[in-house]
């Protein structure tokens, strides 16, 4: 269930959060996520504790795997809402330019695969910052609707910036 | 003027959450929010004592001719991206549509953008909530979003709306 043809999902562990330190911190992950601070270790500890406090969780996460069996991203759910089955995708690899190659719509693929058939939502989402076209282009071919976009949302590289909702509803998911 | 006047927001007391729990759990009231739970004088206690040590919620009771109607306030505030949510409540359903939330929304608008120095002031309104759409588009509030099918609600789906207002709209007031 967890493997496709490039990829690998598994569960992270405490191990990981050196290398997810160092991705994160990196310029082409930190500037399509809401963090604006450079992660420490005691940061990485407390968000692995915090993402494992609450049953049913808020946030599930995996580490993605090439066939090798080398930890090369990490994608999850995150802001589970259990009540009106909704959630948001996250995802980011190691390297950049991973949003034109295979395995990330796979991993896409994956983790609707997961938030739909197993957790049975109803709706997962991103939250796309419009500075990041290869992400927007990404999830576009990947069919999901754009449901719109809030004005000035971030300030970012001396601006603002909107960002964009997409999102896909189970009755739209076609495996 | 006159209404102005009597209009203040002044700061939430452990003797109101009596009103609030009242007013949040009133069938006026609780449909709109979307807080799917009664909440009991626990919950609402623990929610005062949480708003002291927060900076990114600020909230007032509205007072009208010195008699609480509602409450009021900016949540999630954003200090680095200069955005943060509203939240208001009339409470007094008889007072509804009188302007009094208008005058308690400028207030509100004004001290975000002028006191914190926001830049978005953002509010989410279910779609049947057709009252408050209307009363953020008479303040120059724009729908950004429409999240499809994200509450359940009344055993069916319900769209919320994203709504917002951006400095420059409103020094424009």
């Amino acid at each position: 269930m967890f493997e496709g043809k490039f990829v690998i999902l598994r569960a992270l562990e405490k191990e990981d959060l050196t290398s997810l330190k160092e991705w994160r911190n990196s310029l082409h992950v930190r500037k399509s996520t809401r963090e604006y601070k450079l992660l420490n270790m005691i940061n990485q500890k407390n968000w692995f504790e915090s993402i494992h406090q609450l049953t049913p969780p808020k946030d599930i996460m995996f580490g993605i795997m090439n066939k090798r069996k080398k930890l090369i991203g990490v994608t999850g759910l995150t802001h589970i809402d259990w009540k009106n089955r909704n959630s948001e995708i996250s995802i980011y690899f190691s390297t950049k330019n991973w949003q034109t190659k295979p395995e990330a719509k796979e991993v896409i693929n994956l983790i609707m695969e997961y938030g739909f058939e197993e957790l049975n939502l109803n709706r997962l989402y991103v939250e796309i910052f419009s500075l990041m076209k290869e992400n927007i282009k990404l999830f576009t071919k990947m069919k999901f609707f754009k449901e719109g976009q809030l004005r000035e949302k971030i300030w970012r590289q001396n601006k603002w910036w909107d960002t964009l909702i997409f999102s896909k509803l189970a009755k739209e998911y076609k495996k | 003027m006159n209404q102005k006047i009597k209009m203040q927001l002044k700061q939430i007391r452990k003797s109101d959450l009596k009103l609030l729990i009242q007013w949040r759990n009133s069938k006026n009231i609780f449909p709109y929010n979307t807080q799917y739970f009664l909440l009991n004088s626990k919950i609402q206690t623990d929610w005062f004592n949480s708003l002291q040590n927060d900076s990114s919620r600020k909230m007032f009771m509205i007072s009208y001719d010195k008699i609480k109607i509602g409450i009021c306030g900016l949540i999630n505030i954003d200090y680095k991206n200069k955005n943060a949510d509203i939240a208001i409540i009339i409470g007094k359903i008889d007072l509804h549509s009188q302007g009094i939330g208008t005058l308690a929304l400028t207030h509100l608008l004004d001290y975000g953008f002028k006191k914190l120095h926001l830049n978005r002031i953002g509010a989410e309104v279910i779609e049947y909530n057709k009252n408050s759409i209307r009363f953020f588009k008479k303040s120059k509030f724009k729908t950004d979003v429409i999240h499809r099918d994200v509450i359940w609600r009344n055993n069916r789906w319900w769209n919320i709306n994203s709504m917002s207002v951006l400095k420059e709209d409103f020094n424009e007031i």
